[in-house]
């Protein structure tokens, strides 16, 4: 509640709310080379996530799709050129991110770096905020599995579910993000504030639907790969708050929480319009 | 109207090339860390051709992923059949993750060797997830310039009666040397640049005499050399700090020259602007907003852009009656 009545009286004090074109930019994590297909990117989330998010897709809104092997920056690039086109075009000038996984460390990586490309500063002065749901902000021990079990120690499953040991995976191991944390990227302590607020939504559930494979890979992923604290089997709770403001958790797993079906996690983003 | 909001906010952002800012009060001025932090592993990796012993520590539990099918027997001799799914009641139970995977859970593991027999060669693994035996991992340095040793460590928690730990690092393999607790091996000419992978094993006997194994990993970054920071200076002009830089570059191309002024621990200010730097020697010239008229601490970075990687960093202090200091 505390986000919209601060977002309002801003706009009020400002008297510019009459002119602001909302919209909302769907950013989402690593995954296939195919996630640069603009239908893939969109069941990723799923079609009830972005109904709900959207207000019935009453918002105008964006689904970045990029190949979801890449590092941060070139992901970055991909979705810079599709957000500054899309929002050229509509004459947005009002921009909610939301993100899923690596897709945090993506908008990190433009927020962080606004000299790296030309249209990230454009962009950056139209984001109100973003909201990152399970983001990798310090890595995950997930990702660091894929390290050790790499080449022909990593089972079908798990390829599914951590990745190959490609670029965007090698990005988000804990040593990765150690660095880019310290060097690159802004936001955790001792670095610059980002200029826009990161809102985290971590996830702290394993067990979610019986039914699904992936849960029981989640819950053996988290028991194989040794994550501390709770995590929602691929990214632990501590390093999706590294970054940001607290705004919830969710007891939606790494499957779902990008979903809106175990938890109406859309209809809580759509709360901000 | 709201743009030009925004210019109004962020005025330096968007009519200087330099980007400047100021931390939130108290905020902690952070040095890079030495190494990541280390990664904990309670979990090994076999390969079975058609039967692999897994050692237990005991008393807590165990995961083994595996092809489906697989028959499990205890150490007291119970089997768990490739058809049967367990129980809670058993103590052990099978999940069919896809047609050709499976993952055993064993809720509390005896002491000794579990028996898998697969239908098929296959890669398993096993973890022990509330086992107090781990493995933890980590390398120095994290950023490592061309010519620095790298140095390798683990260390083995829970009551460890002996064990050896080795490491596989650019093809090969290192035994790693136990001193006081903590186990090691330096490398002094590594070869290879950016994110390097290490893996690392672990097998021994807990102090009653039960065989354990883990496997681990852990890496770090080995920079190009694309440029190097050489003399560093500083002074007070007109309510900032001026930083200058020599650089000798290797490989031309964008970086950035990045600055973080701290005082007493604290981090007050930061500064950053890409250059195209020339092969050969550049200067570098950057202006930090400071109020503070102490002692102040600069931490300088060369960051490269076109390749993403640190091609240098230094501290400098300037004093507060010193104009300029090298």
């Amino acid at each position: 509640m505390k986000r919209p009545v601060l977002f309002l009286l801003a706009f009020l004090l400002c008297g510019v709310a009459a002119q602001a074109k909302t919209g909302v930019v769907f950013i989402h994590g690593k995954g296939g080379t195919d996630l640069a297909n603009p239908s893939v990117a969109r069941a990723y989330w799923g079609e009830d996530m972005i109904r709900a998010t959207t207000k019935g897709f009453t918002i105008p809104y964006l689904v970045c799709s990029y190949d979801g092997t890449q590092y941060m920056w070139v992901a970055g690039g991909v979705v810079a050129g599709q957000i500054y086109n899309w929002m050229n075009a509509n004459a947005i000038d009002d921009i909610v991110v939301e993100t899923h996984s690596f897709g945090g460390v993506v908008i990190r990586w433009i927020l962080s770096n606004p000299t790296y490309d030309s249209r990230y500063q454009p962009i950056i002065n139209r984001i109100r905020w973003v909201n990152s749901i399970a983001p990798p902000n310090k890595g995950s021990e997930a990702a660091n599995l894929a390290g050790t079990l790499s080449g022909s120690w990593l089972t079908g499953w798990m390829i599914d579910l951590v990745g190959q040991s490609n670029d965007s995976t090698r990005n988000c191991t804990t040593t990765s993000m150690s660095y880019y944390n310290q060097y690159y990227l802004k936001g955790t302590s001792g670095r610059p504030a980002l200029p826009k607020t990161i809102y985290n939504i971590a996830g702290t559930g394993l067990w979610n639907d019986f039914a699904h494979s992936e849960d029981y890979g989640l819950a053996t992923l988290s028991g194989i790969a040794g994550m501390p604290g709770e995590d929602d089997g691929m990214v632990s709770q501590y390093s999706a708050q590294a970054v940001g403001v607290v705004w919830f958790t969710t007891l939606a797993n790494h499957h779902h929480n990008r979903r809106n079906d175990y938890r109406p996690i859309g209809d809580s983003l759509a709360t901000d319009f | 109207m709201k743009r030009l909001l925004f210019a109004l906010l962020f005025t330096s952002s968007l009519f200087a090339q330099d980007l400047t800012g100021v931390f939130a009060p108290g905020e902690t001025y952070e040095a890079p860390a030495e190494h990541a932090p280390a990664n904990v592993s309670r979990m090994f990796v076999r390969t079975a051709k058609t039967s692999v012993d897994l050692p237990a520590t005991g008393g807590s539990g165990m995961l083994i992923t595996t092809t489906a099918g697989a028959r499990l027997t205890t150490p007291t001799g119970d089997v768990l059949r490739p058809r049967e799914n367990g129980s809670l009641d058993r103590g052990v139970r099978r999940f069919h993750v896809d047609a050709k995977s499976d993952v055993i859970h064993i809720e509390r593991t005896e002491p000794g060797n579990y028996r898998l027999d697969v239908d098929a060669p296959a890669l398993v693994v096993a973890a022990e997830p509330d086992s107090p035996i781990a493995l933890e991992t980590w390398i120095t340095p994290l950023s490592r310039q061309p010519g620095e040793p790298v140095t390798l460590f683990a260390k083995l928690t829970g009551e460890i009666g002996n064990a050896r730990v080795t490491a596989r690092a650019g093809g090969n393999a290192i035994e790693l040397t136990e001193k006081d607790g903590i186990y090691s091996a330096t490398l002094p000419d590594f070869t290879g640049i950016g994110l390097q992978q290490v893996r690392f094993e672990a097998d021994g006997e807990t102090r009653d005499g039960v065989r354990f194994a883990r496997n681990g990993t852990s890496e770090f970054v080995a920079e190009r050399g694309a440029a190097r920071l050489g003399a560093i200076h500083a002074s007070r002009v007109n309510g900032a700090v001026r930083v200058k830089a020599s650089t000798d570059v290797v490989i031309p191309g964008a970086y950035r020259f990045d600055v973080i002024v701290a005082s007493n621990g604290t981090a007050l200010a930061w500064g950053e602007g890409v250059r195209q730097l020339e092969r050969g020697a550049n200067e570098l010239v950057l202006d930090v907003p400071v109020a503070n008229a102490g002692e102040l601490l600069l931490d300088v970075r060369l960051l490269g852009l076109d390749t993403i990687g640190v091609a240098g960093r230094a501290t400098v202090e300037l004093h507060p009656r010193t104009e300029t200091i090298e």
